[in-house]
């Protein structure tokens, strides 16, 4: 049955389907980010922050999941089914932190990134999506907070600097492909499922990053077009499959036994 | 991540940073209407962004000394692009 607002059961969009898979398994490696570097922490108010975006990560899959669950995906399937070229993750998290402000840059920019497109969804008339989408939001605010609290702290050190801004030029422009073709077609603002076109979603992620500047006091080397990967998928946000190693710490080890 | 090798170069610096934090929010502007259950006071430090629970902030009241959580979420969303832009 086609899509209908508010009525489970009914076939979803696939574009905003795929959107939705999109920042769910962004979220899910996210979560999983959080949770291999907790340890790494600078003090305990770290580990607490680190565990609690953790969790609130988890539950923004997880929320996701039982949204395309009802309708019509199977939860199960979708949680610890698929193989690692089915989960759409942001490529920007396929290779591990070199540093703890690699951390720092990396984990900023995906749930900036994941923000933005789910912010598209607010006004969203299923209210089951809008209410998602402004919990993303209510909780991703204070995980930025945080960020930005660690930006003030690494923009007192020249090394410690000096290693953000190596890690953003070189994770933003990736970060970035998830945003997809600077131009060409929209078809979710065009149906009306996202009432913001994504070309405004992707610049204010643009400028939203630069703003680290100011907290950083340090330049940041910003590309506003980047050439999207061969095989850059539109479906997954992604190019290529996540890689093995990080496919083995996000996948369900004993699906079998989960219930 | 433990998948990869390069997480054993990432090294921890000691001290600090706990204190360094409590200085970065104890002026947020979001903590303004904040003030402690036990004396009223609104002479209070963050202690951490994250308390017992993700929903809590940990605050410190640094006149009647206690510990306390607040509840976090009040609607206030990071920037969002609008229509309008």
């Amino acid at each position: 049955m086609a899509y209908i607002p508010g009525n489970t059961g009914t076939k979803l969009d696939k574009n905003f389907e795929n959107d939705l898979l999109a920042i769910a398994d962004t979220r899910l490696v996210l979560g999983n980010w959080y949770a291999e570097c907790v340890m790494n922490g600078r003090s305990l108010p770290d580990f607490a922050a680190i565990l609690g975006m953790c969790t609130s990560n988890y539950g923004h899959t997880r929320a996701i999941y039982q949204f395309l669950a009802a309708h019509g995906h199977d939860y199960a399937h979708l949680e610890r089914g698929r193989d690692a070229a089915a989960i759409c993750s942001m490529n920007v998290l396929d290779e591990a932190p070199a540093g703890w402000e690699d951390f720092i840059v990396s984990t900023w920019l995906t749930e900036l990134a994941t923000w933005m497109l789910a912010s598209g969804f607010l006004k969203h008339e299923d209210r089951a999506i809008a209410g998602i989408a402004k919990k993303i939001g209510e909780e991703t605010y204070f995980h930025l907070k945080y960020a930005q609290g660690w930006f003030q702290i690494i923009g007192e050190g020249k090394k410690q600097s000096e290693l953000f801004q190596k890690s953003f030029a070189k994770r933003f422009p990736i970060a970035l492909q998830w945003f997809g073709p600077a131009t060409g077609k929209d078809p979710l603002h065009d149906a009306g499922i996202r009432d913001v076109p994504l070309k405004k979603l992707r610049d204010a992620f643009i400028k939203e990053a630069s703003n680290a500047e100011k907290i950083l006091g340090a330049k940041l080397k910003q590309e506003k077009s980047v050439k999207l990967e061969k095989d850059w998928r539109r479906d997954a946000r992604r190019f290529g499959p996540i890689p093995d190693g990080l496919f083995e710490v996000v996948r369900f080890k004993d699906a079998e036994i989960a219930h | 991540m433990p998948t990869d090798e390069r997480v054993d170069r990432i090294g921890r610096e000691t001290g600090g940073y706990a204190t360094r934090h409590r200085q970065l929010h104890t002026d947020d502007p979001d903590f303004k209407d904040v003030s402690c259950p036990d004396c009223k006071s609104d002479d209070l430090e963050v202690i951490s962004l994250f308390g017992g629970a993700t929903s809590e902030v940990m605050f410190r009241c640094r006149t009647c000394k206690t510990s306390f959580n607040w509840i976090k979420w009040r609607g206030k969303l990071p920037p969002v692009p609008s229509v309008d832009d």
